[in-house]
């Protein structure tokens, strides 16, 4: 387990960042992620309540308005640079790759 | 068909409990209590369980509806459900959270209140049969709701000792992250067992014996919590699970030796009073 929580973002909390460009409520995250990644990854609903506060005192995520009890959601600032944080570490992640199977390739 | 009462200890396994569940549907069994003891009723349909641990708002409960999920009566601090659509998708996909948010459920707050709350009552069953011990059984006809306080108060001690013990435990084991090994979970279990019987057993000596003054009692508490703490901290340094195996069997051995050791000293000393 990482020391800290969201050191790094595992592919579930990554989705759920990614899809709330647009501001949405839970179950519509749920089904935008499974729509994007055409089921690859589903994100459970216990998991995704679990995940909406976190982010929200992580101050990745905030709440725009509550509809029908439903509230919705939407990335902040905050979130974004997590995203392009994420996107670096993913980037040196594939050079590294890239790096080695070239190596071994020679 | 009657009702069917279980009584059975997977708190911290869940997807053991979950498969345990389906079995009984299966079976024709469904879960209508979940505490200490699990109450089955007989139900014809087979439901798919889950074990969630977030706080349910309405939000979330209407995503739970529309999966068919209903929620069973459960004694615990966290919630069961039960669908009768067998596609119903998982609630809890993220390891990561799960293994946090049971954490969650065994704070180092708890211990350490547990364990504060076992000294206290240890010292008020102290004063509560001191008496007793020494003015002989006299005293327990001369001021009986004293005898019964300090039984009681002895009781509660016990209980809190075991709790803390079962939260170490729980806690650490949930740190290594032992995931589904039985052997492993059934010598923890022994183990905790083999605690609250060697700590009553010392209780029930220490009265027995008379010198409940002397702090046995309360050194051999301190020892097993000092041995469980070490003990949980190599488990999360050992990789191998066999070597995780052999310091729990270790740990039996060293609380039985301790306890020996601390009575047999103890009668030593009387004799040679």
């Amino acid at each position: 387990m990482p020391k800290r929580e969201f050191e790094t973002l595992m592919p579930q909390m990554f989705c759920v960042l990614l899809v709330l460009y647009k501001p949405m409520h839970g179950y519509e995250i749920m089904n935008e992620i499974t729509r994007i990644t055409n089921g690859e990854i589903s994100v459970g609903a216990g998991t995704m309540y679990t995940l909406l506060p976190k982010f929200e005192k992580e101050l990745y995520i905030r709440l725009v308005k509550e509809e029908n009890r439903r509230k919705i959601y939407q990335i902040t600032p905050l979130g974004k640079r997590k995203l392009r944080k994420e996107k670096e570490r993913m980037e040196m992640e594939i050079a590294l790759l890239k790096q080695m199977e070239e190596g071994y390739e020679k | 068909m009657k009702n069917k009462y279980v009584i059975k200890s997977s708190l911290f396994l869940d997807d053991e409990l979950v498969f345990y569940l389906h079995e009984m549907s299966k079976k024709g069994w469904k879960l209508d209590f979940m505490g200490y003891y699990y109450k089955f009723i007989p139900c014809h349909e087979t439901y798919k369980y889950q074990i969630d641990y977030n706080e349910p708002s309405e939000e979330y409960l209407e995503i739970l509806n529309e999966y068919g999920y209903e929620e069973v009566k459960c004694g615990f601090d966290f919630h069961v459900y039960a669908s009768k659509n067998l596609q119903a998708p998982d609630l809890n996909t993220e390891e990561s959270l799960i293994v946090a948010s049971k954490l969650k459920r065994f704070p180092i707050s708890k211990i350490v209140l547990c364990i504060l709350a076992a000294v206290i009552c240890y010292f008020i069953a102290k004063l509560g049969l001191k008496d007793i011990f020494i003015m002989g059984i006299g005293a327990y006809y001369y001021d009986p709701e004293s005898f019964w306080m300090g039984i009681v108060f002895g009781i509660i001690m016990l209980l809190f000792g075991g709790l803390a013990i079962y939260n170490i435990c729980a806690r650490c084991l949930l740190k290594s992250g032992i995931g589904n090994l039985k052997i492993l979970k059934t010598i923890t279990i022994i183990k905790d067992i083999l605690l609250i019987v060697v700590m009553s057993f010392s209780f029930v000596f220490a009265l027995i014996d008379g010198d409940f003054f002397n702090i046995e009692f309360i050194e051999l508490f301190v020892i097993i919590i000092i041995i469980e703490y070490f003990v949980k901290f190599c488990c999360r340094k050992l990789k191998s699970n066999n070597s995780r195996k052999l310091v729990n069997f270790l740990e039996i051995t060293c609380i039985v030796i301790a306890w020996i050791l601390i009575f047999d000293h103890n009668g030593a000393d009387k004799k040679s009073r």
